[in-house]
Order: structure tokens, then sequence, then C-alpha cells
């Protein structure tokens, strides 16, 4: 079956390549995810980089920042979208630590009144940063709870304090929550019932294979129903599409969800080799994948914004691959 | 008795603190957000002010400058309390007349009550209560300066 190519139309396009944005995310901290990345040089660098290219920017905003200087870099150099992705490094809104809870709610906050300063377009909430033994299924139910509680109030906070930007909520790797389609629908049900004006999910197809991977492991999900991954990303499309204004998007080699695409394929090799992409089990297939994604977004009134979360990675390496991407799923004719 | 004016919208924090100082035989009051803050402040007239920045409607930083401001509310010390370890927002705030700019995480409620005795203690118009308990050194009165504290 030919995923996505079925479903989303036919092999003619129906909208012009420049309807589909294409970003990077980069999170602002020189760690393991950005290596010897640091503001202001890199940062500057990356978001001329990126706006030069047509390509947005989502960035993870960590560790105590001063606004000015992550403002600058946008000052001279604006992409065709900015996303805000909350904090997540030392972040525990549920802590039973009151001062870790108190500092994360503070943080998570930051991020958000700096994200409608910047007059960026999104800004990405994780409902949850720790995993905890959640085995228990009673116990994530009550995690579960906890975090549309620590959600509720921080949209309180958001209300009364008159922001208005676009708050997405991110699907994540289980045990945390939302790890399924359907738990990807609750979070839209809990969202349309809020009383945001303007909102929607974060689809990050790596957290969402990788989420499949592990409750199949754990039993959760019968693998005598030989689920691909393909259906179970069709699935979570069919259902709430509509409520999709990002996606995440990495390549998905060994257990790694933050990949970049094809990135171990030697230059000479051109992404589009069919042969090249069709992986061993555990792997997903990037070009059904990708057919998919495009043309799912091609069909939507305001196509959402595809980001290239391959962290780990130069960011120079990054748009390339964002290039090479777009090049192969959606050629200019 | 003292009145201490708790201007924080988290209410276990704001609990938290609460009861130290009414351990430590404080009079006090608490604020959820910024605009009751500035109400409380100007209807009580507190002799300390303790105030969170990140809060809704005004954040802390707007609450400070509209009370410096007031010839009513001006003379009131503020210490500022927060979770963030900003730079910027600790200039901001002994800038626009904080006496102190103080982490939550990285003070016990009994040393914040203790800098809040020392800063009062070198305003000879406070009647001070004396401590209650052991286990927090003394610092100097003339100062109120904390170790790890940033003040002006």
């Amino acid at each position: 079956m030919e995923y996505g190519l079925e479903k989303y139309g036919d092999s003619q396009a129906e909208r012009e390549p420049t309807d589909i944005k294409l970003g990077l995310a980069v999170s602002n901290l020189a760690n393991h995810l950005n290596p010897g990345f640091e503001i202001p040089s890199n940062l500057t660098s990356m978001v001329a980089l990126a706006a030069y290219n047509q390509m947005g920017v989502e960035l993870e905003l960590e560790g105590d920042l001063d606004f000015s200087a992550v403002s600058t870099r946008f000052r001279l150099h604006r992409p065709p979208f900015i996303g805000v992705h909350q904090p997540v490094k030392a972040i525990d809104a549920l802590s039973e630590d009151m001062h870790l809870r108190s500092y994360s709610s503070d943080r998570i906050r930051q991020a958000m009144i700096m994200a409608e300063r910047l007059r960026a377009d999104y800004f990405t909430v994780h409902l949850q940063t720790v995993d905890r033994d959640w085995a228990d299924l009673q116990a994530r139910q009550a995690q579960i709870k906890a975090s549309w509680e620590v959600f509720d109030e921080q949209i309180s906070f958001y209300n009364r304090t008159d922001l208005s930007i676009p708050i997405l909520v991110e699907n994540l790797e289980y045990p945390k929550y939302p790890a399924t389609p359907e738990e990807i629908g609750e979070v839209v049900s809990h969202l349309l019932a809020s009383d945001l004006l303007s909102t929607g999910v974060v689809l990050d197809i790596g957290h969402l294979w990788r989420s499949r991977d592990l409750m199949t492991e754990a039993g959760l999900i019968n693998s005598g129903d030989n689920l691909s991954y393909e259906d179970y990303l069709q699935s979570t499309i069919d259902s709430y599409g509509g409520q999709v204004k990002v996606v995440h998007y990495t390549g998905c080699r060994g257990f790694q969800t933050h990949l970049l695409p094809e990135l171990n394929l030697p230059p000479e090799q051109p992404i589009n080799d069919p042969d090249l992409l069709i992986h061993p089990n555990n792997e997903y297939n990037f070009r059904q994948i990708g057919d998919l994604l495009f043309r799912f977004a091609s069909q939507q009134t305001l196509p959402p914004y595809l980001v290239n979360e391959a962290f780990g990675n130069p960011y120079t390496a990054v748009i390339q691959n964002n290039h090479d991407i777009f090049e192969t799923f959606w050629p200019i004719k | 008795m003292v009145k201490v004016l708790i201007v924080e919208d988290d209410p276990l924090i704001g609990r938290m603190y609460q009861k130290m100082f009414i351990f430590e035989k404080f009079e006090v009051e608490l604020a959820n957000d910024g605009e009751e803050g500035l109400s409380k402040a100007a209807s009580i007239k507190p002799a300390i002010i303790l105030l969170d920045i990140m809060m809704p409607k005004l954040n802390g930083l707007q609450v400070l400058e509209i009370l410096k401001a007031d010839i009513q509310t001006k003379a009131i010390p503020v210490l500022v309390l927060t979770n963030l370890a900003g730079q910027q927002d600790a200039e901001d705030a002994l800038s626009k007349g904080a006496v102190m700019y103080i982490i939550k995480s990285e003070h016990e409620p009994r040393e914040i009550t203790e800098m809040v005795r020392n800063i009062l203690a070198g305003d000879s118009h406070k009647q001070v209560p004396p401590a209650a308990g052991p286990g927090v050194k003394g610092k100097n009165p003339s100062t109120g300066h904390s170790p790890s504290g940033t003040t002006r």
C-alpha cells in the first residue's frame, strides 16, 4: 500500500511549493543536543541562515534568559515563522518538590511571555517532562490528570496576562502523555473545550513512532494486529489532522528519535534512492512518511509548519537536509 | 506586630512563607497577584513586602514600579523573591527600588524571615519581633546583606 499517496491525492501538486513551510528546531543551550551551540554568536548565525534559506525556526528556550539576548537575534533576520518550545531541561512542573515545581512553572511562563514578545507564531507545550515509573496504569492516569491541572493553571496565567500566542500541545514518547492517536484525540478535545482562542497540536512523528514501539514492548498494543507505523500515523492524521498546526519530523534509525533523516547516507547517494529508503525492522520508511506528510500538508487550508527536529546536528546540515527533503518530496516542476 | 505582605500567586509557596512568618511572630497578609498586592499595600501599609516576579495581570517588576511611584508606599522596603536567576531581572528589580533580590530555592523560609528581620532592623522606625527559634545566624543589621542574596 502506498500510504499517503492514495489517501492524500494524486501525484499532481495541488499547491505551490512555497505554501509548505519548512523549519528547523534548535535549543539555545550548548549541550549534547546542540554541540557547540552558544548564545549569542551561533543563534545569530542560525537565525540569519534559516531566514536566508526561507526556513522557519523553532527555538527551545532553556535556562534563565535575558529577553534582549534572544530578541536581537530575530530583529535583523526574520525567518518565515518562529516557534518557541517550552523549556524541558531540569523542568518538572509535576514534581513533589515544591521549589522545583514552582521553578518549572515560572520558567514555562517566562518562555511563554518571551514567545509573545518575539511575536512568535506558536508556543509548544509538553504536558510532561519527566518519565516516571508508569508501569502502573492507574499511576499514569493520576499523572495525566495532574498534567492537565498544571496546564490549566498555565492557561489561566496566559489569559490573565492577556497573552495571545497560539498554544500547541505536542505528543510525546510513552509513558509520557499523550502517546497514542487516541490520547492525541483527548488532547484535541481538551484544547477545544478550553478558552484558548488559538490552539492545536504539534505532531511529532518520531515520538509517535517510538511510542508505538515502547507500547508494543509493554504489551499495550497487540502485536498480532500487525499495525504498521504508517497505519498509525495515517490514522492520527485522518482523525485529528485538522488540529495539527506543526509537524516535527525526524529520521528514525535505531532507537533514537532525533536524528537527521537519511543522515548516514553517503553524500553521493541521492535521498530518493528507493533501495536506501527501505529500512529493516524497527525503522520506519521515510519515503512513505515523507510522501504522507507532504501530501497531508498540501491539502490543509493552512498547511502545518514542518519542523526538522534533528537535534545533535550542525544547523547547516539540518538546513541542507531540509533542502534535500523538500526537493525529494515536493520538487519544483 | 510587624506586618508583612507576601505577594505570591503560587498558593503552596505563599502558605509556606506565611506559616514561617507567623511562627516568627509577624503579622502576615497574603496577596495572590500583583493587583491585589498593590491594593493591600495601600490599605494595610505593611512594614515590608515580599514580592514574587512571575505573576499574572501585573508582574512583580510592574508592581514594584507602581509602589515606588506612590508616595504612600514608596518607603516600604520590597524584597523580591523569584525562581528565575536572570541577571537582568535582578538588576531591574534593584534599579526600581527593591532592597534585595532572592532566588527562592536557594533559601530556606527561615533564612528569609531572618533577612526580613535584618532589613527591618536597619530601619529604626520599625519594631522587629525577636527570632522565635535557633538555626539562623544573625547578619549585619545595618546592611541586611545576605551572602547569596543580591542587594542594592
